[in-house]
């Protein structure tokens, strides 16, 4: 019975460490030690992986009927960055903006936004799934970017990267896994500049 | 390694009633009634299965609010068209300028404030205690969150697997004709708190095995599913995932609402533990080994 006693007082003792230090801070902690992140972000590269292992190329995300549409398409984050590089781009109409794609695709290129205009492109209804958890569908003009991959059937998502874009929706894609090679580059509000 | 041949019992070293130790519980005499017979209740995988599988869940429910916290409303269909949520948990200024937690289920409201949409002065749908991280972190709930996802599901397909080998799903989960049979009786024990003593005590209930299976084959599965669902990429290469949970919104909303299944399953399994004696369940769990005193032979 005395052995039982004290089993209990170390179980619930242990019991409420172990509730302290999830409940408490200790998770907190382990968010900014470095060890954790690096091993996290490495969990986030073999999602990556595996969930494109597990989609065909040909995969694409589902289009929509024009009266799907959403009412209301929420920004993602904001519409306006507010700096002073911003700012000045606006003011000629992004007339300097670029847009650079790199990575593994046999032809890096650099596009302005004329150029882009002047591009293929099509009209998507699509739904945009913020991380957030929200979904809207919109409609908008992709441009088609056909890249020919340096591995044919193992091509990856090329590289791009804007000197500032548009708007910081930029960093938004929405829904659509296309085709690693065939990767329509559509930002909401990017669409509506073009 | 762990036995997997079946429950074998052993006489704690205080008794000298050897000869009752080996023959059947129902057999004992009155004289019998103190002696404890020792069984080997949970193998090593098993144990470890459970252990791993509590730890997931607690960080999986955690970061999850987390992420629910971000937009802390649910729909069914496709879209998340504001006006059409099922539920929302917000924070809501009164013309007093007092702020309150309100919390929105089928159109009627609930001042929920301290618990939901507003707590510690702060507008957020689950408190700071129930999210991990703590503070509103996103990005860092989604690492989390999919970190033990992957641990989730190596877990479930270790476990599956290995009670498959071991018949440890099919001897000891699944109900037998005579568990059915007496379901009515199981119900009737459970709502007079009556548990099994004895050679029944080292048995799973029928009750006790429905729930475990429900738990095995509905909710892991749909959780899991509707979980992958909600990727974008995976959406684009099974498009006919989401359809079967009512669209991207409709398979949040599950997620959502099987997550509090869970957390339901939980809270009854640790009361039942509690109740049932909390030295021995816990000691079977992490030694493997369940005393079962001697007495009374619950048919």
């Amino acid at each position: 019975m005395t052995r039982n006693k004290l089993g209990r007082r170390q179980l619930l003792k242990a019991a409420a460490g172990a509730a302290g230090i999830i409940a408490g801070s200790g998770c907190d902690n382990l968010s900014r030690s470095e060890w954790v992140r690096r091993l996290l972000g490495h969990t986030e590269a073999l999602t990556e992986r595996v969930q494109r292992a597990l989609t065909p190329a040909t995969a694409l995300a589902k289009e929509y009927e024009e009266r799907d549409i959403s009412a209301v398409f929420p920004p993602n984050g904001n519409t306006h960055p507010g700096t002073s590089d911003y700012v000045a781009k606006a003011e000629r109409d992004f007339a300097d903006w670029q847009i650079v794609v790199t990575g593994l695709i046999a032809k890096p290129a650099t596009w302005s936004l004329a150029e882009l205009r002047a591009m293929p492109s099509r009209t998507q209804i699509i739904r945009h799934d913020c991380v957030e958890g929200w979904s809207a569908v919109g409609n908008g003009r992709a441009c088609l970017w056909e890249i020919s991959c340096i591995r044919s059937n193992r091509c990856r998502r090329p590289n791009t990267s804007c000197s500032t874009a548009p708007t910081s929706t930029m960093k938004a894609f929405p829904t659509m896994k296309a085709s690693p090679c065939r990767m329509p580059i559509t930002p909401r509000r990017f669409w509506r500049m073009i | 390694m762990a036995d997997t041949s079946g429950p074998h019992s052993y006489l704690d070293s205080a008794s000298s009633e050897v000869e009752h130790a080996l023959s059947p519980p129902s057999s004992l005499d009155s004289r019998a009634v103190d002696m404890v017979i020792w069984t080997y209740r949970h193998t090593l995988p098993v144990r470890l299965a459970h252990w791993v599988n509590a730890l997931c869940l607690i960080v999986l429910v955690m970061s999850g609010l987390q992420i629910f916290n971000a937009h802390p409303a649910l729909y069914w269909g496709d879209r998340s068209d504001r006006n059409d949520a099922l539920l929302s948990i917000r924070p809501v200024q009164t013309e007093t300028g007092e702020i309150k937690g309100i919390t929105t289920i089928f159109g009627h409201s609930f001042e929920t404030t301290g618990l939901l949409g507003y707590s510690d002065h702060r507008g957020r749908a689950f408190p700071v205690w129930a999210t991990l991280p703590g503070p509103q972190w996103l990005a860092m709930g989604r690492q989390w969150h999919l970190f033990f996802a992957w641990m989730f599901v190596i877990t479930g397909v270790f476990f599956v697997g290995y009670g498959l080998l071991s018949r440890h799903l099919s001897r000891d989960l699944l109900p037998t004709t005579v568990d059915l049979r007496h379901i009515g009786r199981a119900v009737k024990n459970h709502l007079f708190l009556r548990h099994s003593e004895g050679e029944a005590a080292t048995r799973y209930n029928v009750l006790q095995k429905l729930a475990y299976l429900v738990v095995l084959a509905v909710l892991a599965p749909v959780i899991v599913l509707t979980g992958l669902g909600m990727s974008p990429m995976i959406d684009a290469a099974f498009p006919w995932l989401l359809p079967l949970f009512g669209g991207r919104q409709g398979a949040r909303t599950l997620h959502f609402i099987v997550c509090f299944a869970f957390v339901g399953f939980v809270a009854v399994h640790v009361l039942q533990v509690v109740m049932t004696g909390l030295v021995n369940n816990m000691r079977s769990m992490i030694t493997g080994w369940f005393a079962v005193k001697g007495g009374r032979h619950d048919t």
